[in-house]
């Protein structure tokens, strides 16, 4: 038998393509030896995903991923990492993946970039260093910086006015005929829900409440006109507080009807359908849980926790307190104020506590004046509340002060205190910056809402030894709020 | 004493993972045999080499079985007349190609879509040019075990071939007499009877459970053999030996590939095997384990070889190796 007849095509064909294939491994073992670290063709280390690429950040977003696409040496991987400005954080690794963790929400306002070079690449049992990874990149940004008002002068009188503090540019977000009385704006900072009434109806627009939405344009690609949106009429009730979930899906509105005085509840707007009724029992004030699925509502002598449903039982009910004044961002503790009504020698005093998850209820300060409202900072380390302290004397006069409370050493700080009684609602910037509420104009004796500035109380930072400052900013108007 | 006991342990694990699937697989293979009828499905099937070969790399979705459970499948297919580029194909690419696996690629790998679309579109891609290149051999009986290719024979006479070319006096193996004419015994089967609904569905169930022994007691042993031999490499090369290989890209590919090859995992739940690499390889080479052990390791190679040469069967690991480590390293130039 001669080798050609041994040979079938089968012989010829794979032996002929086993000698093309391996000389393509050649080539391409090869390449990967001769290439350096900029080739196109980049056998080594690098990069394969960085989830907040191009990405605009909120306070919600506390930590970015960076994943590989082989085992790295973590050291130098950390030494390493740079972010532009400097982002101060902590990273954890799991597998190819390294997560850096934010201590504090991202400054708004900034572009940052991410850089990665000169790291290298581990194998186990790897006793010499690795190859160095292709130098990556990455940018991300932090929304814009921006607070809304209800505007009390001018062309602003009884309009939504947003203000965005990174471009320095004012917008009026409402036309002429409607007077905004309350707003609230949704989760990304895209949206404001607001209540508003006919202008013409002056002060019995209260009676009138309509609620809206509005676009804001913030963080928008392109820039867009303020559209506004009617979410809920008052033909049948009459709209009083309304609250807006976390999540920006679900509205509870407390509403009245206008032919039968009797029939007044809570009623839960979820995704645009129409209203359902959670309760109709006697309600007092109210505030939707972080987790978007709870509602807190002061009812009877205590707090109910009802579910976000039609004709909700409630799922707990805490006896002790009367008013819940806010949740921690992540839902596990909230500031709630006992009016110890149940101890005859506290009478007419009220208690802040700190109540958590845990079953923790802690007295953070008993004052006999009043507490006006509170609001934790974004990493739920302290708790600034606008409270009153009462005067000793013949007449009942009741000062007001902005109080520091450090949630782990339960000690309160006076930031700012005023002369005048007056009233006002905090609101802390979603990154820390600083704190916006309102004050009466100087010499003001009466707290009327149209003579009402906006002031920046920026706290005291420990580590930089400075002193808590605030500064009148040039608006007037009331209800200042940050967009989250 | 303590080798011996591993080798024992790791051998009992390879056949309780496999058993159940190769006689799924064989119980596959017996109702194609007495349930589908050959001619019709030969007629449905591609003439086209290229195109046969990606139709059998799709077959998987209809049989989801791992490797051991398609060497019966593709068996039959062989007998049944399909031709060697939809029958390698297929047992090329239906442990990987069929929706358990792609499932549980995807629980396990979630986070880098990449590794679970370029595990199928490697795989597919290997199994039909290795489909393809077999497709050249006409005489099919040249890759096929003396054994197998003599029941070959008879199923092959069936086809509309020139009757002079094979004369049906010499023909070997049992045969029907019946109106005169004589039909090989296991073309009788699937030809006559699976087209009488006559015939009680209790005629057709003996003969179906007589297929299913015989098969499972053939490829059983195989099995055995070959999970044996996969116990005793793994016990003298440890994994962790394998694994130190990997010390770059290149290595790391081989290193795995070897790797997918000693361990014999089944391809249903190889992906979690890989997982547990994820932290420590790259992701080219885990994609490397994850495409050539489906098609080749040691367990299968003693399946395989109750079908193919041994000469045929090196040609096959030899081009499946070289293509799964050219694709991996491309593959790792972009993730």
């Amino acid at each position: 038998m001669n080798t050609e007849k041994q040979l079938q095509p089968i012989d010829q064909l794979a032996i002929a393509l086993m000698i093309l294939l391996a000389l393509i491994m050649g080539f391409l073992i090869w390449g990967n030896n001769a290439c350096d670290r900029n080739c196109i063709f980049h056998p080594g280390a690098r990069v394969s995903a960085f989830n907040w690429q191009n990405k605009t950040i909120g306070r919600e977003d506390r930590a970015f991923v960076l994943s590989f696409n082989r085992p790295m040496n973590h050291d130098s991987v950390e030494q390493n990492l740079t972010i532009t400005p400097p982002l101060p954080g902590k990273i954890s690794w799991s597998g190819l993946r390294l997560a850096y963790t934010l201590k504090s929400p991202a400054p708004y306002g900034e572009t940052y970039q991410v850089s990665l070079a000169g790291a290298t690449d581990r194998f186990s049992d790897q006793e010499q260093a690795g190859t160095t990874i292709k130098p990556f990149q990455g940018e991300f940004r932090s929304r814009d910086r921006a607070f809304a008002y209800i505007g009390t002068q001018g062309v602003e009188q009884g309009k939504l006015i947003l203000f965005n503090w990174t471009q320095q540019q004012s917008e009026i977000l409402t036309p002429d005929d409607l007077t905004v009385f309350d707003f609230e704006p949704y989760p990304q900072g895209d949206r404001i829900l607001f209540s508003a009434a006919d202008t013409q109806l002056g002060t019995k627009g209260v009676q009138n409440l309509q609620l809206y939405r509005v676009n804001t344009g913030l963080n928008a690609k392109s820039a867009n006109k303020p559209q506004i949106e009617l979410i809920l009429d008052n033909q049948q009730y009459q709209n009083n507080k309304f609250d807006l979930a976390r999540n920006g899906q679900a509205i509870v509105v407390q509403r009245l009807n206008r032919y039968n005085p009797a029939e007044y509840g809570l009623w839960m707007i979820a995704d645009n359908q129409p209203p359902q009724l959670i309760t109709d029992g006697q309600i007092g004030d109210f505030l939707i849980a972080p987790d978007s699925q709870t509602v807190a509502v002061a009812q009877g002598e205590g707090i109910a926790l009802l579910p976000l449903a039609a004709d909700a039982e409630p799922l707990d009910f805490l006896p002790r307190f009367g008013q819940v004044l806010d949740f921690t961002a992540d839902g596990t503790g909230a500031a709630m104020i006992d009016y110890n009504t149940d101890n005859a020698k506290l009478r007419y005093t009220r208690s802040l506590f700190y109540v958590n998850n845990q079953g923790i209820q802690q007295e953070l300060l008993k004052t006999d004046g009043s507490i006006q409202n509170c609001q934790f900072d974004p990493t739920a380390t302290h708790l600034y509340c606008w409270l009153t302290e009462l005067q000793q004397g013949q007449e009942y006069i009741e000062k007001p002060y902005i109080a520091e409370i450090d949630l782990k050493t339960k000690q309160a700080k006076t930031l700012l205190s005023l002369a005048e009684y007056q009233n006002s609602k905090l609101s802390i910037a979603p990154d820390g910056l600083g704190i916006i509420f309102e004050r009466s104009l100087s010499n003001a004796v009466i707290d009327f809402e149209s003579n009402k500035s906006i002031w920046l109380l920026i706290p005291a930072d420990a580590q930089a030894n400075s002193l808590a400052n605030a500064e009148k900013l040039p608006f007037i108007g009331f209800r200042p709020q940050w967009l989250p | 004493m303590n080798q011996l006991h591993n080798a024992f342990t790791l051998f009992l694990s390879l056949l309780v993972e496999a058993m159940p699937f190769l006689l799924l697989g064989v119980l596959l293979s017996s109702s194609l045999l007495f349930f589908i009828n050959e001619k019709q499905l030969i007629a449905q099937l591609p003439k086209n080499p290229f195109l046969g070969a990606a139709v059998g790399s799709c077959v998987g979705f209809l049989f989801p079985v791992c490797e051991c459970g398609n060497v019966p499948v593709a068996r039959r297919l062989l007998l049944a007349g399909v031709s060697p580029a939809v029958a390698i194909s297929f047992l090329l690419a239906a442990p990987t190609i069929n929706p358990i696996v792609i499932w549980s690629t995807w629980v396990a790998f979630g986070d880098r879509p990449s590794l679970v679309i370029f595990r199928v579109l490697f795989s597919w891609t290997i199994a039909t040019t290795v489909g393809c290149v077999f497709s050249i051999q006409k005489d099919v009986r040249f890759l096929l075990q003396d054994s197998f290719a003599k029941r070959l024979k008879p199923v092959k006479s069936c086809q509309p071939e020139p009757a002079q070319l094979i004369s049906p006096l010499l023909q070997s193996g049992s045969f029907i007499i019946e109106q005169g004419q004589s039909l090989p015994l296991e073309s009788y089967w699937s030809t006559t009877i699976a087209k009488s609904p006559t015939l009680a569905f209790k005629s057709k169930l003996q003969p179906f459970f007589d297929n299913v022994i015989q098969e499972f007691s053939e490829l059983g042993g195989m099995l055995v053999f070959g999970s044996a031999i996969a116990a005793i490499i793994q016990v003298f090369v440890p994994r962790e030996l394998v694994l130190s290989l990997g010390q770059d890209t290149t290595t790391s590919i081989l290193a795995m590939m070897l790797l997918a090859a000693i361990v014999s995992i089944c391809s249903t739940v190889d992906s979690f095997f890989a997982l547990s690499f994820a932290a420590t390889f790259t992701s080219s080479s885990l994609l490397a384990f994850l495409v050539f052990g489906p098609t080749i390791d040691i367990k299968s190679i003693g399946l395989m070889a109750s079908i193919f040469k041994p000469k045929i069967i090196v040609y096959m690991l030899t081009l499946i190796a070289q293509l799964t480590f050219i694709f991996t390293l491309v593959y790792s130039y972009f993730f």
